[in-house]
C-alpha cells in the first residue's frame, strides 16, 4: 500500500521541494523531479507486476481513510489500485520520466526553470493521483489540479498574448466539462451516499434496471467532463491552441496524460456506462471525433497543431472503442498512444528547435542533418499509422476488432463505425507520412541536431513505441486482456488485421506518392516513371490523372481524387467554420456572460439590498433633516422672510420724495375722513 | 352783519383744497411753501369763523388765529432757509428726483 | 347784506388768485398772486370782526413772508421751462386724493356749520384779545415767542454762507 502511495507521492514531494528550494538549487533541481518520477515508475512497475501475478481478482490496493462524514454520506479518500491503474500508472510514469529528461535539455537556459519543473512535477503527481484515487471526488480534485497545472504550463510563456489566451481557453473549456463532472459526482453522492469507486459501481449495478434514465443522465454528465478533458468534439477547441506552451508540456499533457484522463474516467466508471446503455453515444461521439480530428490534421501546417488534432483523433478512437465494448482495446491504445504520441511531440520539438519554425512548409530535408530526430519521428509515424509490427498496429487493430464485435450486435451502427474507423486509419497514415516525407526527406538546409538530453528520451520512447505491442498480443500469456478482463480471451481476427494493416499501408503509400508528386510539381524531382511502369494500369491511373490534373493546381493539399477530395473539402469546411470562435462566443462567451450576469445579479441584488438598506437609513435621516431644515428652519426663516417681504412692500412707499410723503399723509387723512364720516353718519 | 359762518367755512375748505392740490403737485419747493401759506390762511379763516359764533364773541378763535399766524410765519421762514440751503447744494430749487430719504 | 356781498367778492378774488398762483409760469407773478390772496384773506378776517388779526395777516403774511419769498425767488431764479415740469409725477394721484378728501370734508364741515348758531352780535375787541393773550394764554404766548426765536436762529444758521 505504501508503494501505491509513493506513485503520486514522490512527484508531489518533488514539486514542493522545487517550489521551495528550486531557485537556490538551479537547473540541477530538475533531476530531483526526474528522480522522483523514476521512483514512481519503479513503484508502478512493481504494482503492475503484482497485478499480473495476482491474476486480477479484485483490486490490488484499496485503502481508504475517512475524509468527511456529512449526514448519512461518507466521503473517503484513499488509494485504489487495480490492473487498470497499474498499467496506466506505469505508462504515465515512464512517459513522464522521459519527457522530464527531455525538458531538461529543451528548457535549458530558461530563467524560470525551477518554476517550470515544479509545476510540471505537480502535474505529474496529480495525474498519478487520478490514477490512484479511490473515490470520484478525490479523482476530481486531482483532475482539477491537473487543469490548473495545464493552465499554468500552457501559459508558461505568459509574455505572449496567444499563450495567455490559449491557457484561458483550455482552462475554461475544460471547466465547462468539469461542471458536468461535478454535477454528476454531487448527485451520485447524494443518491448513493458514496462516491467510492468500487462501492459505487457495485451499487449502480444493483439498482441499474430501475434507474436507467437517471443513470443515463449521470453518464452524460460524466461524459461531458471527459469530452472536455480529452478534447473530443465539440470541446476540442482548446487543444490546438494549447500548443502555445513549451513542447515538453505538449509532449506530456496533451498526448499521454491529461487528455487521457477523460478516457480514464470513462474506464473507471465503465460499469455505470454499461448499465445505463450510454455506450452507443460514446461510440458515435468518439468515432466522429476520430475522423474529424484526422481531417483537420490533414491540412494543418503547424506541426504541433497537426499533432494536436491527431491526438484528438486518436482519443476519439479510444472513446469509440469503449463505446463498442472494447475496454481492453481502449486501454491498449491509451498506453501505446501515450508512448508514440509523446515521442512524436518530442521529435517535433526537436525539429522546431533545429529549424526555428513550426511551419512544415518551411521545413525541408530535415532528415539529412537531424537523422536521429528523423528516425524517431518515423517510428512514431509508423506506430500511429498502425503499420505492423509496431505497437500502434496492434492497438488500433484491437479497436477495430471491438468495432467489428459491436457490429455483430448492432449492425447498422457497428458497420458504419467500423468503416469510418478504417477511413480514419487511412487518413491517419496519410497525414502523418505526408508530414514525415515533407519535412524529413528530400534535399534541405543544414539543421542542428538536438542535444543528447533531448535525444535520449526520444530514443527510449521510440523503442518502447516500437515494441509495446507485445503487451497485448493475442494469444500470448502475458497480456493486458488477461490483466483487465480475466477470463475473456481475445481471439484474433486475421482478416481485420490485414485490413487495418492495409489501410495504414495505403495511407502511407498515398502520402509517399503525394510527396513525390509534389516534388515533381515543384520541379525538384522527376516524374516517377518507374512507378508508372511497375504498377501501371487501373490502380494508379486515377492517381496519375490526378497528378496531371495537379500540375495545374497550386495547392498540394488536393492531391488524390476520390479519397481525399471530399475529406479535404470537409476538412476545409470544418476549418473555415472555425468552431472555436463559435464556442468561444457561445460557450465561453455565454458562460462569461452568464457569469457576468450572475455577478451583475450579485452586485445588483445583494449589493442592491445592502445599499438599499443603507439608502433607506440615509433616506430617513435625510427626511428628518429635510423636515428640520425645511420645516423648522423654514418656519423660522419663513417668519423672517415674511417680515422682510412685508417690509419690502412697504419699503416702496419710502420713495424719499417728500411730496410723496405728503401725499401719503393726505391719503391717510382721506381714509380717516371717510371712516369718520361713515361712522358719524 | 356778519355773513353766516357756513360761507366762511366752505370757502376756507375750498381754498384749502386748492392749495393742497397745489402743494402736492409742485416741484418747486418755493411754490410748495407758498401753497402751505395759503393753506394756513384758509385754516385760520375757518377757526375765526367758527370762533365768531362762540359766546365769547370770537375771542378764543382770535387767540388761536394769532398763534396760527405766528407759527405760520416762523414755518415759512424756516422753510425758506431750507430752500436756500437746498439751492446751494443742488443748484436749483426743484425737488424732482431727490430720494435721499428713500429706503 | 353788505357783508355777504363783500364776502363773495373777496372770496372770488381769493379763489381766482390762488388758481392763478398755481397756474402762473412766472415765479414772481405767482408770489404776487399769493400776495393778493393773502391780502384778501385779511379782508375776510375783517369781515369777521377780527380786525387785529386782519392786520397781523397783512403785516406778517402778506408783508414779511411775501417779501422774503420774493427775495428767495430772486436769489434762486428758478427756471420754468414748461408747465409739465412744474408738476410732480404724483399729480394725478394728488388730484384724486384731493377730490376724494373734499367730499367728506365738505360734508363734515357743512354739518358743523349747520349746527353752529349764527354769529353773535358783539365781537371781541382787540383789547380783549390783548388781555387774553397776556392773561389766560400767557404761556402759549411766551412759547410762541420762543418758537419765533428758534425759527429765527434756525433760519439764520441754515441759510448762512458756506464756510
Amino acid at each position: 500500500m505504501l508503494i501505491a502511495a509513493l506513485v503520486p507521492g514522490l512527484p508531489a514531494a518533488a514539486a514542493v521541494l522545487l517550489a521551495l528550494f528550486g531557485r537556490r538549487i538551479g537547473e540541477k533541481c530538475a533531476w530531483i523531479s526526474v528522480g522522483a518520477l523514476a521512483g514512481s515508475l519503479v513503484a508502478a512497475v512493481y504494482l503492475l507486476v503484482m497485478a499480473f501475478q495476482g491474476g486480477g481478482e479484485g483490486p490490488l490496493v484499496h485503502a481508504t481513510f475517512e475524509w468527511m462524514r456529512i449526514g448519512g454520506v461518507n466521503v473517503d479518500f484513499g488509494l485504489y489500485v487495480d490492473g487498470l491503474s497499474a498499467a496506466v500508472l506505469a505508462m504515465v510514469a515512464a512517459v513522464a520520466c522521459m519527457v522530464f529528461v527531455y525538458a531538461i535539455g529543451y528548457m535549458h537556459g530558461d530563467e524560470r526553470f525551477p518554476v517550470f519543473f515544479s509545476i510540471f512535477s505537480l502535474f505529474s503527481a496529480s495525474m498519478l493521483g487520478v490514477g490512484t484515487s479511490s473515490s470520484l471526488l478525490q479523482l476530481m480534485v486531482f483532475w482539477e489540479i491537473m487543469g490548473v497545472c495545464s493552465f499554468l504550463l500552457i501559459g508558461y510563456y505568459y509574455e505572449r498574448a496567444e499563450a495567455r489566451k490559449a491557457a484561458f481557453k483550455a482552462f475554461i473549456t475544460t471547466r465547462i466539462g468539469d461542471m458536468g463532472f461535478l454535477l454528476a459526482v454531487a448527485v451520485l453522492l447524494g443518491k448513493f451516499g458514496t462516491v467510492d469507486i468500487p462501492t459505487l459501481m457495485a451499487r449502480v449495478e444493483e439498482v441499474a434496471p430501475g434507474m436507467q434514465g437517471f443513470l443515463w443522465l449521470m453518464c452524460a454528465l460524466l461524459f461531458i467532463g471527459a469530452v472536455a478533458k480529452s478534447a473530443q468534439f465539440p470541446m476540442y477547441i482548446w487543444l490546438p491552441d494549447a500548443m502555445a506552451g513549451p513542447t515538453p508540456v505538449s509532449g506530456l499533457l496533451h498526448s499521454a496524460t491529461m487528455v487521457a484522463a477523460g478516457v480514464f474516467l470513462v474506464l473507471r466508471t465503465y460499469p455505470m456506462f454499461e448499465a445505463a446503455h450510454f455506450l452507443p453515444m460514446i461510440a458515435g461521439a468518439g468515432i466522429f471525433t476520430a475522423v474529424y480530428g484526422a481531417s483537420l490534421a490533414l491540412t494543418e501546417t503547424d506541426i504541433k497543431r497537426m499533432l494536436a488534432y491527431s491526438t484528438m483523433s486518436q482519443l476519439g478512437y479510444m472513446m469509440a472503442a469503449l463505446g463498442c465494448g472494447g475496454y481492453v482495446a481502449a486501454v491498449f491504445h491509451l498506453i501505446t498512444h501515450g508512448f508514440f504520441k509523446s515521442l512524436l511531440f518530442l521529435s517535433a520539438g526537436s525539429v522546431i528547435h533545429g529549424a526555428k519554425t513550426q511551419d512544415i512548409r518551411e521545413m525541408q530535408g530535415v532528415g539529412k542533418t537531424m537523422p536521429i530526430t528523423a528516425a524517431c519521428f518515423l517510428v512514431g509515424s509508423l506506430a500511429i499509422a498502425g503499420i505492423p509490427p509496431l505497437s500502434g498496429f496492434f492497438s488500433k487493430d484491437a479497436i477495430l476488432a471491438s468495432m467489428l464485435g459491436y457490429a455483430g450486435t448492432a449492425p447498422v451502427q457497428g458497420w458504419i463505425i467500423l468503416l469510418v474507423g478504417l477511413m480514419t486509419a487511412v487518413l491517419t497514415a496519410f497525414y502523418m507520412f505526408r508530414v514525415y516525407f515533407g519535412v524529413f526527406t528530400g534535399p534541405g538546409k543544414k539543421y542542428h541536431e538536438s542535444s543528447k538530453m533531448m535525444l535520449v528520451p526520444m530514443i527510449v520512447l521510440a523503442s518502447i513505441a516500437a515494441v509495446a505491442g507485445v503487451i497485448n498480443l493475442p494469444g500470448m500469456g502475458l497480456s493486458l486482456a488477461g490483466l483487465l478482463e480475466p477470463g475473456k480471451l481475445e481471439s484474433a481476427v486475421p482478416w481485420l488485421m490485414a485490413l487495418s494493416a492495409g489501410a495504414a499501408g495505403a495511407g502511407l503509400y498515398i502520402a509517399w506518392e503525394s510527396t513525390r508528386l509534389r516534388a515533381a510539381l515543384h520541379g525538384t524531382g522527376p516524374l516517377p516513371r518507374n512507378l508508372q511502369a511497375l504498377y501501371g494500369g487501373i490502380f494508379l491511373r486515377p492517381v496519375f490523372a490526378v497528378s496531371r490534373f495537379l500540375r495545374e493546381l497550386k495547392m498540394d493539399q488536393i492531391i488524390m481524387g476520390i479519397v481525399v477530395k471530399p475529406v479535404l473539402w470537409f476538412c476545409e469546411l470544418a476549418a473555415k467554420l472555425n468552431p472555436d470562435v463559435l464556442y468561444m462566443a457561445v460557450f465561453v462567451g455565454g458562460v462569461g456572460r452568464a457569469a457576468e450576469g450572475l455577478a451583475a445579479i450579485d452586485t445588483r441584488v445583494v449589493d442592491g439590498f445592502v445599499n438599499g438598506v443603507g439608502r433607506y437609513g440615509l433616506g430617513i435621516a435625510r427626511a428628518v433633516g429635510f423636515v428640520d431644515v425645511r420645516g423648522v428652519d423654514g418656519a423660522v426663516n419663513g417668519v423672517a422672510d415674511g417680515t422682510i417681504a412685508v417690509g419690502r412692500v412697504f419699503k416702496r412707499l419710502q420713495t424719499g420724495v417728500t411730496a410723496n410723503y405728503a401725499l401719503f399723509m393726505i391719503v391717510l387723512g382721506v381714509a380717516i375722513f371717510y371712516l369718520a364720516w361713515w361712522l358719524v353718519r | 352783519m356778519v355773513p353766516p359762518p357756513l360761507y366762511f367755512i366752505v370757502l376756507g375748505a375750498i381754498v384749502f383744497l386748492i392749495a393742497m392740490l397745489g402743494f402736492l403737485t409742485r416741484r418747486s419747493l418755493i411754490q410748495a411753501l407758498m401753497c402751505l401759506e395759503l393753506m394756513a390762511s384758509a385754516v385760520t379763516l375757518t377757526f375765526l369763523a367758527v370762533g365768531r359764533t362762540m359766546p365769547d364773541g370770537g375771542l378764543e378763535g382770535m387767540v388761536l388765529a394769532t398763534f396760527l399766524i405766528v407759527i405760520g410765519a416762523a414755518e415759512v421762514g424756516m422753510g425758506l432757509a431750507i430752500v436756500m440751503l437746498y439751492f446751494r447744494r443742488h443748484g436749483d430749487a426743484t425737488t424732482d428726483d431727490i430720494d435721499l430719504l428713500g429706503g | 347784506m353788505t357783508g355777504t356781498v363783500l364776502f363773495f367778492l373777496i372770496s372770488g378774488v381769493i379763489v381766482a388768485s390762488s388758481v392763478a398762483m398755481l397756474v402762473s409760469r412766472d415765479f414772481v407773478r405767482s408770489v404776487l398772486f399769493l400776495l393778493l390772496a393773502l391780502c384778501s384773506f385779511a379782508g375776510l378776517y375783517a369781515l369777521l370782526d377780527a380786525t387785529f388779526l386782519a392786520l397781523l395777516q397783512l403785516f406778517l403774511f402778506a408783508g414779511a413772508v411775501t417779501v422774503v419769498l420774493v427775495f428767495v425767488v430772486m436769489l434762486t431764479r428758478p427756471q420754468i421751462a414748461d408747465f409739465r415740469t412744474l408738476l410732480q409725477r404724483q399729480t394725478a394721484f394728488a388730484a384724486v386724493a384731493v377730490v376724494a378728501i373734499s367730499v367728506p370734508m365738505l360734508d363734515a364741515l357743512v354739518r358743523l356749520a349747520s349746527s353752529l348758531p349764527a354769529a353773535g352780535t358783539s365781537a371781541a375787541s382787540t383789547s380783549d384779545l390783548a388781555r387774553a393773550l397776556m392773561g389766560d394764554y400767557g404761556a402759549p404766548f411766551e412759547l410762541a415767542s420762543v418758537v419765533l426765536l428758534a425759527a429765527l436762529i434756525g433760519a439764520i444758521y441754515l441759510a448762512r454762507e458756506a464756510e
